[in-house]
C-alpha cells in the first residue's frame, strides 16, 4: 500500500491524564481509553510517516506500534493518507465557543405557581436571551397550575426554546402529563419525583420528549453534583466548552423560590434577587461570571485526570470548601490510582461532607 | 435593520437571529407564510408592510436564506373560474411578481449574502463553467438512449436529475432523485432525457461551503463497505473533519464563484482515489449547518456578525 502517513481524525481527540488517556469520539460520542504510550504516539502522527514511526520505536516495539496503528483504523479513529494530503486534514477548532444566549441555562424553583411572577421571570430570562430552563416546584402543586406554568414558558413571545420540568407526583394522570408535550412544544422533559415507580417514557412521538419518574422524594440541591463511573457527557459542545469554561456553571444562573438569583441552587452566595434586579445587571458581577471560567485544567486533581473534558464539574460541593479550584467533593475517581471509590466514606472527605451538612444523605 | 427571507424558522435562521439582537442589529425574518403588502415602490426604494413598515432605507443588510417573498394580490382573491378571469389572475400575478422581482433588485444591492436570482442554476452549465475555470470534472451527458452511453466505455454509470431535487412520499414509500449507480446494460433502448456521469471512485467527497469569500470545508469519509454514491442516503456511518482545500483548487473554485455571480453557495467535490479533485456540483441555497457544526465553524456566527457590521 502506498499510504504513508496516519493521522487521527480531527474529531477524535486524545486527552492525556496522568496515568493513561482517553480517545474522545466527538461525532459518535464515544471514548476508549489508551495507554499513554499510544498517547504519545499519536502525538507524532503528523510530522512521520508511518515508516518512520515503526523504524523510531525500533523493532522490538514493532509489533506493538502495529497494533496499535491497527486497533486506531480498526476502531475508525484514524486513516492512512498521503503525506501531501496532511496539511489537508486541519485539527478541530476547539478553542472557539459561543452560544447566541448571554444565558444558557437557568434552574428555577418556584413553590407556588403565580402566573405574574412567572411571566415576570420568563421576560427576564428573555432579556438575556437564555435558551433552557428548568423549573423546579418545590411543593406539591395541582396539574392545573403545572399546565398554567408550563404554557406561560411556552409562548411564542419568549426566546427560551427548551424547558424541564421537576415535580412532584400528585397522583397526576399520565395522559394528561403526555398531552403537555403536544401543547407545548418547547417542554422536552419532565421529571415527576416522589412516585411510586421508577421508570423512563420516551414512546410518544413529540420529537424528543421524556418523561422520568423517580421514587427520590424530590429534587433536593444537595442530591445534586454526583460522579458516577462511566456517566461521563461526551460530545462536541461539551468538549469544546470544557476547554476553557465551567462545564456546569458556564453561563448558568438559578433562580430559587424567594427570587434570589445565584450561580446554582447549591450554592450559598446571592446576587441578588429577580424582583427588585434586572438580570442585564446582575450577570456583569465578575463574581457570578468567573465561576463560568474555572475551567478542568484549573482544578486540582482534575487537571491530572484523562475524564476531564468529559465530566462534568461541580462547583458547589468541593473537597476543601475554602478553595474554590479544590476537586469535586463528590466524585471518587482518583487518576493517579485510577480507582473508583465511593466518595462519603472516604476519611480526608469527612470535613468537607460536615461543612456542607451532607451527612443525612451519605448515611442512606 | 436586517432582512432574513427564509422558507421557515429552522433552528440556524434562529441562531442567527439571536446573534444579532445580540449585537443589536434588529433582525426582521420574513419567511413563506408571511404575507406583505406594497406600500410603496419607486426606482430606488421600497416600503412593505408586515406588522410594521419595512422600508429599504432603513435595512442595512439582508440575507436570502431560502423561500420567497409573498405579496398580497387581491385578484387572486376572486374564486370565480372562467377564461377571462383565469387570464386575469394570471395577469396579477405577473403584474406582482415583477415589483417583487424589483424589490429583490433593491435588496440585493444592499450588503446581502445569497441570491434569489440564483437559486435555480443551469447544472449542466456550472459545469461548462468548472471546466472553463480549469477544474476537473466527470463526463457528462444528457442521453436518451443506451446506445449513445457506450461512448463512455463503463458498465456502470452515474445517473441524476438535470433541475431540482425531487422527492415524494407514498404509502411510506418515498421516490426521490438522489444520484445513483446504473448498469448501461439494464436500461431501456430509449428513455426520458437523463443526465448521465461516468463513475469516479472516491477517497473522500469534500463539501464546502463559500460564505464571505472564504471556503469552508469538510471531508466526508464513507463507510467503506457500503456503496453511497450520494452521502444524503447514509448519514450516520460516515465521518466529517474539517477540510482545508489546497490553495490552487480555492481559487479555482473563487474564479468558479465570480463566473457564476454566488456570494454565497455550497460546493460538491470529489477526491478521487488516484487523487484528484473532481467538481460535482454548486447548490447556491445548501445548507451549511452540518459543515458549520461537525468542523465547529459557526457559520452562523459569521453570518450574524457580516450582516451586522455597520461599515463596509
Ligand atoms: S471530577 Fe473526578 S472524574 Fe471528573 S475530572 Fe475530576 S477527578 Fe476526573
Amino acid at each position: 500500500m502506498d499510504c504513508h502517513y496516519i493521522i487521527l481524525f480531527a474529531n477524535c481527540i486524545p486527552v492525556k491524564g496522568v496515568n493513561r488517556s482517553l480517545i474522545c469520539d466527538l461525532q459518535k460520542n464515544n471514548i476508549s481509553i489508551i495507554p499513554n504510550e499510544l498517547y504519545d504516539l499519536t502525538i507524532l502522527f503528523d510530522s512521520n510517516s508511518v515508516d518512520r514511526l515503526l523504524v523510531y520505536y525500533g523493532l522490538e516495539n514493532r509489533i506493538i506500534v502495529q497494533d496499535y496503528f491497527n486497533f486506531l483504523i480498526e476502531s475508525g479513529y484514524a486513516f492512512y493518507c498521503q503525506e501531501d494530503e496532511i496539511e489537508n486534514f486541519p485539527s478541530l477548532d476547539i478553542d472557539q465557543f459561543d452560544l447566541p444566549s448571554l444565558i444558557s441555562n437557568a434552574i428555577i424553583e418556584f413553590d407556588s405557581v403565580d402566573g405574574d411572577n412567572i411571566m415576570h421571570v420568563a421576560k427576564e430570562l428573555d432579556t438575556v436571551f437564555c435558551s433552557a430552563i428548568e423549573v423546579r416546584f418545590t411543593k406539591k402543586i395541582e396539574f392545573a397550575d403545572l399546565e398554567n406554568c408550563i404554557s406561560l414558558f411556552n409562548g411564542n413571545d419568549i426566546r427560551i426554546s427548551e424547558v424541564h420540568v421537576v415535580v412532584t407526583d400528585n397522583y397526576f394522570n399520565l395522559d394528561d402529563l403526555k398531552n403537555l408535550f403536544v401543547k407545548n412544544l418547547k417542554l422536552t422533559t419532565i421529571t415527576v419525583t416522589g412516585s411510586l415507580k421508577q421508570c423512563e417514557i420516551s414512546d410518544f412521538s413529540y420529537g424528543n420528549s421524556h418523561i422520568f419518574f423517580t421514587t427520590l422524594n424530590s429534587h433536593q440541591p444537595i442530591c445534586c453534583g454526583n460522579f458516577i463511573p462511566n456517566s461521563f457527557t461526551t460530545n462536541m459542545y461539551f468538549f469544546i466548552e470544557s476547554q476553557h469554561h465551567n462545564t456546569c456553571l458556564n453561563r448558568k444562573i438559578a433562580i430559587d423560590k424567594d427570587g434570589n438569583i445565584k450561580n446554582c441552587p447549591s450554592m450559598q452566595k446571592t446576587f441578588g434577587n429577580i424582583r427588585d434586579d434586572k438580570l442585564l445587571t446582575i450577570i456583569k458581577n465578575e463574581e457570578l461570571t468567573s465561576k463560568w471560567n474555572i475551567s478542568k485544567d484549573e482544578v486540582k486533581v482534575c487537571r491530572d485526570c484523562e475524564f476531564r473534558h468529559v465530566c462534568m464539574d461541580c462547583r458547589a460541593y468541593v473537597e476543601d470548601p475554602h478553595d474554590i479550584y479544590s476537586k469535586p467533593l463528590k466524585c471518587g475517581y482518583n487518576p493517579y490510582t485510577m480507582v473508583w471509590d465511593e466518595w462519603s466514606i472516604n476519611p480526608l472527605k469527612q470535613a468537607a461532607v460536615e461543612y456542607y451538612g451532607l451527612q443525612k444523605l451519605v448515611k442512606n | 435593520m436586517v432582512l432574513i427571507l427564509s422558507d421557515g424558522v429552522d433552528k440556524s435562521v434562529n441562531t442567527v437571529v439571536r446573534y444579532l439582537y445580540l449585537k443589536n442589529a434588529h433582525p426582521i425574518v420574513i419567511q413563506n407564510s408571511d404575507i406583505s403588502t406594497i406600500i410603496q415602490l419607486s426606482i430606488n426604494e421600497f416600503t412593505i408592510f408586515r406588522e410594521q413598515n419595512i422600508s429599504s432605507d432603513k435595512i442595512s443588510s439582508y440575507w436570502f436564506r431560502r423561500g420567497q417573498l409573498n405579496i398580497e394580490n387581491n385578484i387572486i382573491d376572486c374564486y370565480q373560474q372562467s377564461p377571462l378571469i383565469n387570464y386575469i389572475r394570471d395577469f396579477g400575478k405577473n403584474e406582482i411578481g415583477s415589483y417583487i422581482s424589483y424589490i429583490y433588485y433593491l435588496l440585493e444591492k444592499k450588503k446581502s449574502i445569497g441570491s434569489i436570482f440564483k437559486s435555480e442554476i443551469n447544472k449542466l452549465y456550472v459545469l461548462r463553467c468548472a471546466e472553463l475555470c480549469g477544474l476537473s470534472t466527470p463526463n457528462t451527458l444528457v442521453a436518451t438512449n443506451s446506445d449513445s452511453l457506450l461512448c463512455f466505455g463503463d458498465e456502470s454509470l452515474l445517473i441524476k436529475s438535470g433541475s431540482k431535487f425531487f422527492s415524494y412520499t407514498i404509502n411510506n414509500l418515498i421516490i426521490n432523485s438522489y444520484s445513483s449507480l446504473v448498469k448501461v446494460n439494464s436500461l431501456p433502448e430509449s428513455f426520458f432525457p437523463n443526465i448521465f456521469q461516468n463513475y469516479i471512485e472516491k477517497q473522500y467527497e469534500i463539501r464546502s461551503f463559500f460564505l464571505i469569500n472564504e471556503f469552508y470545508s469538510m471531508a466526508i469519509f464513507s463507510k467503506n463497505d457500503e456503496k453511497s454514491i450520494d452521502n444524503r442516503k447514509s448519514f450516520l456511518c460516515n465521518r466529517y473533519v474539517p477540510y482545508k482545500l489546497p490553495k490552487i483548487i480555492e481559487q479555482k473554485l473563487f474564479d468558479l464563484m465570480q463566473k457564476l455571480q454566488l456570494n454565497t453557495c455550497s460546493i460538491d467535490i470529489i477526491k478521487s482515489t488516484d487523487g484528484h479533485f473532481v467538481f460535482l456540483e454548486v447548490n447556491p441555497d445548501g445548507i451549511f449547518e452540518n459543515v458549520s457544526y461537525f468542523c465547529n465553524y459557526q457559520l452562523e456566527k459569521k453570518i450574524a456578525n457580516y450582516l451586522a457590521k455597520k461599515n463596509d
